[in-house]
């Protein structure tokens, strides 16, 4: 009976051959001199039987096989492998979906194999027949060079377990051969892959490129390795591609090697976020700092006028506002500073529900159409911490859930002692312990959870028209790291919002309630006052004298010391600038210790190096006080100052 | 070398087989310097599989003495002996310039 049969083989020899012998024998034969150029024949031949040679440039005998078997016109087509390979090893032809094996040999032997086989063709029933193959006894020894068999293993161990994806490509960008990392990379198996137009692996809009980069990668003349610097999109991925021409003697293809930068990218964007924090926290402190100073000279001279100055003059209420301005002036450098973890001067011991009560009265003044509820445990533990600051905090969330009802509405506020257990997972979570937990939640408009995403980036604001700064929450955020605490938040759309404060248990115990109803003194005492800034030693010398103390003033650390020494155990207090050229106020106070250990020292400072200050306060200074100031404020400090014995 | 015998063993017609040898000494005249210039380089995949593709052409057509020099090439490549080729690409080279030799002797025969 006619058959229809393709012979692939890289041999003109044996296509010749072949040919030959099954045209006589009256079938009607195709051939194909490699495994693409006989999936390309498939398209429009459907042959009975194919044979088929294993070793081959671009699709080798095997793949071709499984390939074909993967076709559904296919299925039936007798498949018989014709190689040498045969004749030195065992071929389990079976395993990729061969029907038979024939040994190459001299060509009588092969042509009467050939034609045995086709006669097997025809007999074949569904049952497969034991793997045989046919000629193999005839053949020379099975010496096979098992030296080479090994290297190719190792090649193939290293290329099934590489993480970059790894092709091999014709000139005309055929798919050849691809590593299985290339087949998770691409989400495709493969049998879709070999064979397939590399190029279709890519956007639409990336095309062009990739066409043009394999034309320069295949120029004859003079090919080059080509890298193509990322990222192209490949399975939604972005990915980075190499491409190394392979010019062989008798086949020229392309080795493309695709790396995935998923992970890379992911980096690098976490890496350009923590520097762009770093910068702009380092920023905002210097910001802070030279602006508190600032702020302090023009607080200062409106306080000095304010003092001289009746209720009637005409400039009072400008005054006034300009103190006012000031305020909120100093207010915006204080989310700055808590957003840069900077500005914790003095840690200590704190009533959180104090604290609660005190702020959130002031609070309630600004916004009477929101009704407060408190509901604060009665054993609340202490927690260490800046006052201020966690003042800052409350206030930053009281703000924000008045803002989110607009037409006034509830708002609670609680504490609680809470112990946090080992959470399993992630790295960065809170360190297991006891907590001060103070919830803040309101029934207001809520948020998504795009907007829920981004509220602690710092400048993120949803308030229109320069009504929000976008700082709050990212100071708090600061604030509450810097505190070793955490925040907990869960809002919905039009369901309100809770923020949760956790801020760690202090060790120590509250220090008693001072009683300020003292006997009110008449101020006396002789204060240095040192500072590495003319504007402020003139304000503060003023300020002194006027609150009824008699200032010194002091430009930098040396000349303070000069002068201490000069009026020795006649100063009452110094009150000493952290950050000054030259010599800094932490070794200007060791300086001072030394020369009169029983010395009173009040820092004053606009920003300070995360620790500066606590260092010194550590070391037992009595007391801190942040610029700007003003008069009464600076009045009250320096009393209780001199007041402790 | 004698084709007509060649052609007998084979069991085919002279005539074939001098197609057959024609197209042989053709691709495994260039395989062979294209084996030597990779040989050269010490691309020794390519010289390996051109080895194995002259050594399974010259099993077809029954040249034991070029099939054999091609395996021994290949196996050379596989011990890393690449010094040990070179006398068998030699003879692989002679054994082809008899079969030149004797298609072009036919040619002028007649
Ligand atoms: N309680 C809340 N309810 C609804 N949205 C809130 C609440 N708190 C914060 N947000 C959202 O977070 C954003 C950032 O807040 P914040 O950092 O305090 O800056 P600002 O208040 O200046 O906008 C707000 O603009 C708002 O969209
Ligand atoms: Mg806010």
């Amino acid at each position: 009976m006619k058959k229809k049969i393709l012979v692939v083989d890289n041999h003109p020899l044996m296509l010749t051959f072949m040919s030959q012998l099954l045209e006589k024998e009256g079938h009607q034969v195709l051939t194909a001199d490699n495994g693409l150029s006989a999936l390309e024949r498939l398209k429009t031949f459907t042959p009975d039987i194919i044979f088929i040679d294993l070793i081959m440039p671009h699709i080798s005998g095997e793949k071709l096989c499984q390939i074909i078997r993967k076709t559904p016109a296919l299925k039936e087509t007798y498949l018989i492998i014709l190689s040498a390979i045969a004749a030195e090893q065992e071929v389990d032809y079976a395993s990729f979906g061969a029907d038979a094996c024939i040994a190459k040999g001299s060509l009588d032997k092969m042509a009467k194999h050939i034609l045995a086989s086709l006669a097997l063709a025809d007999r074949r029933t569904g049952a497969s027949s034991p793997p045989k193959i046919i000629g193999i006894e005839e053949v020379y020894a099975r010496n096979i060079t098992t030296e080479l068999l090994s290297v190719k293993k190792h090649f193939e161990v290293i290329l099934n377990s590489m993480v970059e994806g790894i092709f091999e490509i014709t000139p005309q960008g055929k798919i050849v051969y691809t590593n299985p990392r290339a087949m998770t990379l691409t989400n495709r198996t493969e049998d879709q892959l070999l064979s397939s137009d590399f190029i279709e692996l890519f956007l639409p809009s990336d095309r062009p490129k990739i066409k043009e980069i394999l034309h320069q990668a295949g120029v004859p003349s003079k090919p080059l390795p080509v890298h193509v610097n990322g990222p192209l999109i490949v399975n939604e991925k972005p990915m980075d591609l190499r491409l190394l021409p392979i010019i062989e003697e008798t086949q020229r293809s392309l080795i493309v090697i695709l790396t995935d930068l998923s992970e890379q990218k992911r980096m690098e964007a976490q890496l350009i976020q923590s520097q762009k924090m770093e910068a702009i926290g380092t920023l905002a402190g210097g910001i802070a700092h030279d602006f508190n100073n600032l702020l302090m000279v023009i607080q200062g001279n409106a306080s000095l006028m304010l003092l001289d100055m009746d209720t009637s003059h005409p400039h009072y209420a400008m005054v006034k506002m300009i103190e006012k301005q000031v305020q909120s002036g100093s207010q915006l450098t204080a989310q700055l500073l808590g957003y840069a973890r900077k500005g914790r001067y003095e840690l200590r011991p704190i009533d959180l529900n104090r604290l609660i009560i005190d702020t959130s009265e002031i609070f309630w003044r600004t916004r009477k159409n929101i009704t407060l509820h408190r509901d604060l445990a009665e054993n609340l533990l202490p927690c260490e911490a800046d006052q201020s600051q966690i003042e800052q905090v409350l206030m930053n969330l009281l703000v924000n859930a008045a803002d989110a009802m607009p037409e006034g509405g509830d708002l609670s506020l609680t504490t609680a002692n809470v112990k946090v257990n080992e959470l399993p997972g992630k790295g960065d979570l809170p360190k297991p312990g006891d907590y001060v937990l103070l919830t803040v939640s309101d029934q207001g408009v809520g948020m998504d959870p795009e907007t829920l995403h981004r509220i602690f980036d710092p400048f993120f604001t949803t308030k229109q028209g320069g009504r929000g700064t976008g700082l709050g929450l990212a100071a708090t955020y600061g604030i509450v790291k810097g505190h070793g605490g955490f925040i907990e938040v869960e809002s919905q759309k039009g369901h309100g919002s809770t923020f949760k404060i956790y801020l760690p248990v202090s060790t120590q115990v509250l220090p008693p309630q001072k009683t300020s109803s003292a006997p009110q003194l008449k101020p006396t005492g002789k204060i240095l006052l040192v500072d590495d800034e003319e504007v402020i030693l003139e304000v503060g010398e003023k300020i002194l004298k006027v609150l009824g103390y008699q200032p010194l003033v002091a430009k930098g650390g040396p000349k303070a010391i000069e002068i201490f020494k000069e009026h020795h155990g006649t100063i009452d207090l110094v009150i000493l600038d952290i950050i000054m050229p030259h010599m800094g106020g932490g070794e200007v106070y060791d300086r001072l210790k030394e020369i009169s250990p029983e010395v009173k020292v009040l820092l004053s400072s606009g920003y300070s190096l995360d620790g500066e200050a606590s260092n010194i306060m550590a070391k037992g200074c009595d007391g801190f006080i942040q610029k700007p100031f003003d008069i009464d404020h600076l009045a009250q400090t320096i009393k209780n100052i001199l007041e402790t014995v | 070398m004698n084709i007509k015998e060649l052609a007998s063993r084979l069991e085919i017609e002279e005539k074939e087989c001098r197609e057959f040898l024609f197209l042989f000494q053709k691709t495994a005249t260039l395989e062979l310097s294209n084996l030597e210039r990779a040989l050269k380089m010490k691309e020794v995949s390519v010289v390996e599989r051109l080895a194995h593709s002259i050594k399974g052409a010259a099993g077809i057509l029954g040249l034991t003495e070029i099939q054999d020099a091609a395996k021994k090439i290949e196996r050379s490549l596989g011990l890393n002996q690449l010094d040990e080729i070179q006398s068998e690409l030699l003879l692989i080279k002679k054994t082809l310039e008899a079969v030149t030799l004797a298609l072009n002797k036919k040619f002028k025969d007649a």
